[in-house]
């Protein structure tokens, strides 16, 4: 506490301005001096020696304190190590849940589940020209819908 | 009305359970914790007449401990003595003292009184209660009903008294 500090406070303490914690400070500040100015003095006359003595009594307890409550480098960083490695593990337990579960396989398809069509067998593929312009014939006449369907088609198309 | 011996009595139980506990938390030894707190209680015992009843001595009782606390350690670690609870002087006169800063304590002590004498009953109550009790305005307020602002001009008034004067003596 500067000069310039205590005598504010002890302004404020002659204007019956001061709490008690401040009286305390001032009395604190006042017993670090070596040499008190007259006015000074007095006001330390004034705090009494209740005063004087409680502010020793915290200045002795707070001597106590751990000098440095500032955390090394070596733990901020494993403090931040630890939190990433948390916040990693909390996110990917997350995102597995989210995930669907993976389709059991199984032996057969329902056919509840067969929406695709099954490919239809090549057919007149085989044979000398002839014998597959016979089967296509007769493929045809086995399907006269389908033919005829086509053959709409085509008109319409012409 | 004045707190009487059998009224301290009523509480001491429960202030010696405070005292101890400032006590136990500034020394490590427990004899000494106890040394402490049985001192203050002493001097809790010796100053209750001068003590309002209906006031809650509770806050004294910390100053006064942590006092006896300082004065123990004091004297352990310079072997040095108190003495009463005069709380508004230079009452923890030093056995080691030599005779010229004893005959100085005095006369400050001396000094202080006289200032203190030229308050009238209502200041000397006011100052009293800030400087012994350690009490805010608030809690003054609260015990004298007097309004806030009235009570810090009325401090004001009592300790720029009493600074004059020690100014005045101090100069001499």
């Amino acid at each position: 506490m500067t000069n310039n500090d205590i005598q504010t406070l002890v302004d404020k303490y002659l204007a019956g301005a001061t709490s008690p914690q401040e009286e305390l400070q001032l009395a604190a500040a006042l017993q670090q001096q070596a040499e008190l100015p007259a006015e000074w003095q007095a006001v330390s006359l004034m705090l009494g020696e209740l005063t004087l003595g409680e502010a020793e009594y915290d200045a002795i307890m707070a001597s106590r304190q751990p000098v440095s409550s500032k955390p090394s480098a070596m733990l901020i960083a494993v403090r931040f190590i630890s939190s990433a490695a948390a916040i990693y593990l909390v996110g990917l337990f997350i995102w597995l849940q989210l995930q669907p579960a993976p389709k059991a396989q199984m032996a057969y398809t329902p056919k509840a589940e067969q929406t695709q069509p099954a490919p239809q067998p090549a057919y007149c593929t085989e044979g000398t020209p002839r014998e597959i312009l016979m089967c296509y014939i007769e493929h045809r006449k086995a399907q006269p819908d389908t033919y005829k369907q086509l053959k709409q088609m085509n008109y319409e198309n012409q | 009305m004045y707190m009487t011996r059998s009224q301290f009595e009523h509480i001491a139980a429960q202030l010696r359970q405070k005292v101890l506990k400032i006590s136990t938390r500034f020394f490590s030894s427990r004899d000494d914790a106890e040394d402490a707190a049985q001192e203050a209680m002493e001097q809790l015992w010796r100053y209750c007449e001068h003590i309002d009843a209906d006031r809650n001595i509770d806050a004294l009782a910390v100053r006064v401990a942590k006092n006896c606390c300082v004065s123990l350690y004091r004297r352990q670690q310079h072997q040095l003595a108190t003495s009463d609870i005069d709380t508004l002087a230079l009452s923890h006169h030093e056995q080691s003292a030599s005779p010229l800063q004893q005959l100085e304590a005095k006369d400050t002590q001396r000094m202080l009184n006289e200032a203190l004498d030229l308050l009238n009953p209502r200041e000397r109550q006011l100052f009293d209660m800030r400087a012994i009790m350690g009490l805010s305005p608030d809690d003054i307020a609260s015990q004298t009903g007097i309004p806030k602002p009235s009570i810090t001009a009325m401090v004001s008034a009592a300790r720029k008294k009493v600074f004059t004067e020690l100014i005045k003596r101090i100069n001499q």
